[in-house]
């Protein structure tokens, strides 16, 4: 930095390590369910869905109002209104304490997903390029050990481009894109600072929901649910992707037995529990293997909050169709 | 006879002879010899005086013996320079003179013999130690009273906002020939080295009828005419720039100067991240003066370029994946100028004629997508200042520019997140097309004078072939000096501007757009107080119709460019001292406020670069013989920005900016202080000087712009540098 001329030599040094700018992060991120978000959007069988994300897990207390308008025209409002024509969708979702939310996506047929949960282990270094190394997944219906992570596939039904979105319902964890419709979940806050990984947090014990959407750009989303536990003892039920501990007082033998064996559906009875340890604010209590499908959905209807024609969805909770008042005490079948 | 009357035998013939003590003055900054000098010598029994003879060199006879004297020189506008000598010497003393008008003596000139009622100059010896340039004089142009005071290194930092006018409404001319622009990205130096500049004049408003085509203000930077007779260059190096000129004579009636620069902070700095990043700049001028005297010609060739990459979106929301595998955002601009001008000087005539070709790109891309716009233009502009009585003089010109421009973009998508860098990417529109146009106007202004004080009408007519428009543009200003300390100057006219080419862009604007029409009115007031002081006073209003707006960021196809009325005053008071002396200190303060509305209907809003409140202040201070010290101090009104909300698009899983009531929030108040300290060693053939410069701002009034989250529910201001050192030597031989 020194330059020698004909009849001056200028030396400048600047201190560049304090010529940065920066800004206070945020209290919200995009992977993170926090806050109330409307965090999916599609048409479903000719149906307007959306998920919304109480702020609180995955379920409400009171189901958020919906109002769908088709290209400017309002077509109704709740979770059951049909889309009969093309173009662009509108919801405005009113949340229990007032707040609005708004969205809109292209009107197409939406596609099923679904997320395969595995465990992997954990390397030291959490960077894409070592993540990438790791080809040993352990496929796991209940808890993983804290120091592995637990691995997210997401499978579209159609062979179309698309991305997924990975949404975490436990600010202290973190979920890292592996590839394009893959991710891990590790028990611990990874920050980032200019694109590097610069600190990672343990985030301790639990249960947490994670949301996959599959985007393509055009409207043909899809999205499932599905729960990820690290270090969480005991049995856990798995049930449509949620995970549920149970023991030997909710459940039979032959329940807990069931993670092997070829198990169609269940019956138990939903108790809420929104302060518990299940995302879904819902214990299962009193559970017992399913015989004859058909016969149990006749005799244990879904409730009315619900989609008819089949055993209790659990995503119906999640987005808030269904608010865990209406459903306490319900004796359901669930397929599994 | 004893030992002690031996001494004094001895010490009384040391008396009675003498040895010479020769010396040569020099000017500091030149190397020149400083004839006339007075040259004083004091020893422990008295002193003598003498005068430097034309080669600045004197002479003293020191009674031998003496060990040790003291020299004091001094020189009508030059600081006194006193000085120990001890003896004997081996070599004849060099003594450097500073000039007691010093660099940076007074920042802010009006120069009221002026045909515009309202204009600032810059000149660089004169700013040199203003604190805060960071030795870039151009860059003090956004300290001048009405432009705008935006945060260093901010995107908005080399925006040129006079007097409450859109950055676009301004224009800026090199050598009479307009540039794309003055500043590198982010303002992080001006595209000229500062030692091949002359002058910087700004026209902040209402100016007289040789500009045209701007509603806003006008810069006009000229390049210093290359020394004649003697050689000069220099490196200059420091963290931002490295650079090089020479300017040599080559013969007795051409002289040349070269000029290069190039960035280095991405050497240093090599990675871009979310809020900060390390352009790549580069910029050369050259300069060849033919002839002297009554005719001249100067050509001059100067260009510049910059470039830079960043992640394409906010790096909070992106994923690990999307850090690795998603492309960059690269960006791209450069410009190149060939300026001719003649001058003509005969029998009270004055003429000057300037031709110009000028080649400018702007591009760039992200992934496979990517906008390309070059322009190339040929310019003519000409003056004629004819003197015809001792009350009339006539001043007659003209200027055409004939530009072709090529556009062409090929996005996927609509990119409104990128439209202040890439507009065309943000429009979301395919485009291809060629646009030529030939725009320019003839103005004439006679300027009467009578006794203390002059009038100058002038009309001028200015047509553009693009939009099929022209406009005439009658003007008058005047001044009167009621007496050699009191005087008052005012000018209304009226301005208008044609639409960009892009503006009219069949594929991505609104050929319909007409001129904007722009009323102005500028008084001014300046006072000398006890001759140490002046103090002017400038009142100024503007109401324009037709404004084009191109809101890249809002980008809907057509939607982008809207046509709004603006209006703007504001009251500019400005005091410095006179004398020149061994310090200055100026200071200015404006008030001031500019909207904007859609149409007659619609209230009035604020505009972008509303600013309520601009307070200035410099000085400088010699405050030893080899000391100064410098202080410039800044406190301005943050400038307005609509506050956005988020709706969410289930298609890309991302949230769209809704914007709230337009420029309803503000950014924090900003201020700055900068600091220049410099201690010069002075040796018989050189001088080193070493001198430390650094501004602090609090964080909390360095909001730069704001940034939102994913979702748009929370936001954050981005927050530039609070500290910023720079050291540095400099060596004259």
């Amino acid at each position: 930095m020194v330059g020698r001329h004909l009849s001056s030599v200028r030396v400048g040094i600047l201190s560049c390590a304090v010529c940065t700018a920066c800004a206070e992060p945020f209290t919200v991120e995009r992977h993170v369910l926090g806050p109330p978000r409307l965090a999916a959007m599609g048409v479903w069988e000719g149906h307007a869905r959306a998920a919304v994300w109480s702020g609180r897990g995955a379920w409400h207390a009171a189901a958020p109002r919906l109002s769908w308008t088709l290209n400017g025209t309002w077509i109704g409002d709740g979770f059951d209104v049909a889309v009969d024509d093309y173009g662009t969708l509108d919801v405005e979702v009113r949340l229990e304490d007032g707040a609005s939310l708004t969205g809109s996506i292209t009107v197409a047929d939406g596609v099923p997903v679904d997320v395969v949960r595995q465990v992997v282990r954990r390397p030291t270094d959490l960077s894409l390029a070592s993540r990438l190394e790791v080809v040993d997944p352990d496929p796991r219906g209940g808890s993983a050990d804290g120091f592995d992570m637990v691995r997210l596939s997401a499978l579209r039904a159609d062979n179309r481009a698309a991305t997924t979105r990975w949404m975490l319902g436990a600010p202290g964890w973190s979920i890292l894109e592996l590839q394009a419709a893959t991710a891990d979940v590790v028990p611990a806050q990874v920050v980032y600072e200019d694109g590097e990984i610069s600190k990672v947090m343990d985030g301790g014990a639990g249960i947490a929901p994670v949301l996959a959407l599959s985007v393509d750009g055009l409207g043909h989303n899809g999205w499932d649910w599905i729960d990820v536990a690290f270090d969480v003892p005991g049995p856990m039920l798995s049930v449509q992707g949620h995970l549920f501990p149970i023991s030997s007082e909710t459940a039979t033998d032959q329940v807990l037995s069931w993670q092997t064996a070829q198990v169609s559906h269940v019956l138990a009875t939903l108790e809420a529990d929104p302060d518990g340890d299940s995302p879904t604010g819902l214990r299962l209590v009193d559970v017992e293997a399913g015989l004859v499908l058909d016969a149990d959905l006749a005799a244990n209807p879904s409730p009315s909050c619900a989609p008819s024609g089949g055993g209790f969805e659990l995503w119906a909770v999640a987005e808030g169709r269904c608010p865990v008042s209406e459903l306490d005490g319900a004796r359901v079948v669930l397929e599994l | 006879m004893g030992p002690s009357v031996a001494a004094m035998v001895v010490w009384g013939l040391s008396v009675v002879q003498a040895r010479p003590l020769d010396g040569v003055v020099v000017e500091r900054e030149t190397g020149d010899p400083l004839p006339d000098s007075a040259v004083k010598m004091t020893t422990g029994s008295g002193f003598e005086t003498t005068r430097t003879d034309g080669h600045g060199r004197f002479r003293f006879e020191v009674p031998e013996g003496v060990a040790s004297v003291v020299m004091t020189i001094s020189l009508e506008g030059y600081m006194s320079v006193q000085e120990a000598v001890d003896l004997p010497i081996e070599a004849p003393i060099r003594v450097t003179l500073q000039p007691a008008v010093s660099s940076g003596e007074i920042v802010v000139e009006a120069e009221r013999r002026s045909d515009h009622a309202a204009r600032h100059m810059l000149d660089r010896e004169r700013v040199e130690r203003t604190p805060g340039t960071f030795d870039d004089p151009i860059r003090l142009v956004q300290s001048l009273p009405g432009v705008a005071v935006t945060p260093e290194y901010s995107p908005s930092a080399g925006v040129l906002a006079i007097r409450g006018a859109a950055p676009g409404e301004s224009r800026v001319f090199l050598d009479g020939v307009e540039i794309p622009y003055l500043y590198h990205f982010q303002n992080y130096a001006s595209v000229i080295h500062s030692r091949l500049l002359e002058e910087v004049a700004l026209y902040p408003s209402a100016f007289a009828s040789e500009w045209g085509d701007a509603v806003g203000g006008i810069v006009a930077v000229t390049t210093r005419r290359p020394d004649p007779a003697r050689v000069h260059g220099g490196v200059n190096v420091n963290a931002i720039t490295s650079g090089a000129y020479v300017q040599a004579p080559v013969r007795d009636d051409v002289a040349v100067s070269l000029s290069a620069r190039r960035s280095i902070a991405d050497l240093i700095g090599d990675s871009n991240d979310q809020y900060t990043v390390w352009p790549v700049f580069w910029d050369y001028l050259s300069r060849a003066d033919l002839g002297r005297g009554d005719r001249s010609v100067a050509v001059t060739l100067v260009g510049a370029g910059d470039r830079y990459g960043r992640y394409p979106g906010d790096t909070a929301t992106y994923d690990p994946l999307q850090r690795v595998t998603a492309p960059d955002l690269q960006l791209a601009r450069s410009f190149h100028a060939l300026t001719a001008a003649g001058t003509i000087l005969q029998d009270g005539q004055h003429h000057r004629t300037t031709l110009g070709l000028t080649m400018e790109r702007l591009g760039g891309g992200i992934g496979t997508e990517s906008q390309e716009r070059r322009e190339l233009a040929a310019s003519l502009r000409h003056r004629s200042d004819l003197v015809s009585s001792d009350t009339l003089r006539w001043s007659l010109g003209g200027d055409g520019r004939l530009a072709g421009i090529r556009r062409q973009a090929s996005p996927e998508r609509a990119w409104t997140e990128l439209g202040d860098e890439l507009p065309m990417l943000a429009a979301g529109i395919p485009v291809d097309e060629s646009i030529q146009r030939l725009s320019g106007g003839l103005w004439g202004a006679p300027q009467f004078a009578f006794g203390a004080g002059r009038v100058e009408p002038g009309l001028r007519i200015q047509g553009d072939t693009l939009s099929s428009l022209w406009a005439p543009e009658p003007r008058i200003s005047g001044a009167y000096d009621f007496t050699p300390a009191h005087s008052v100057r005012g000018s209304v006219g009226r301005y208008s501007q044609a639409p960009t080419a892009d503006a009219l862009s069949a594929t991505t604007g609104r050929p319909d757009l007409s001129l904007a029409v722009s009323d102005q009115v500028a008084l001014g007031a300046d006072f000398i107080l006890a001759e140490a002081w002046e103090l002017s006073v400038d009142l100024y209003g503007r109401n324009t119709v037709n404004a084009v707006e191109v809101d890249p960021g809002d980008a809907q196809g057509l939607g982008a460019v809207r046509v709004r009325d603006a209006r703007a005053a504001g009251v500019e008071l400005v005091t410095r001292t006179r004398r020149k002396t061994h310090y200055f200190f100026m200071a200015s303060l404006v008030l001031s406020r500019a909207q904007r509305r859609i149409d007659d209907q619609s209230p009035w809003v604020l505009g972008d670069h509303d600013q309520p409140f601009a307070f200035n202040m410099a000085g400088s201070w010699d405050f030893a013989p080899d000391w100064n010290a410098g202080l410039r101090y800044r406190l301005a009104s943050g400038l307005p920005f609509t506050p956005l909300s988020g709706s969410y698009d289930g298609d890309t899983d991302t949230w769209l900016a809704r914007p709230g009531p337009e420029n309803s929030a503000r950014l924090p108040t900003y201020q700055k202080v900068d600091l220049h300290i410099e201690r010069a060693w002075v040796f018989p053939t050189w001088t080193l000087v070493g001198y430390l410069e650094g501004w602090w701002v609090p964080r909390r009034s360095n909001a730069m712009y704001m940034v939102y989250s994913y979702d748009y529910t929370e936001r954050s201001t981005v927050a530039g540098p609070p500290f910023v050192p720079l050291l540095g030597m400099r060596a004259e031989i």
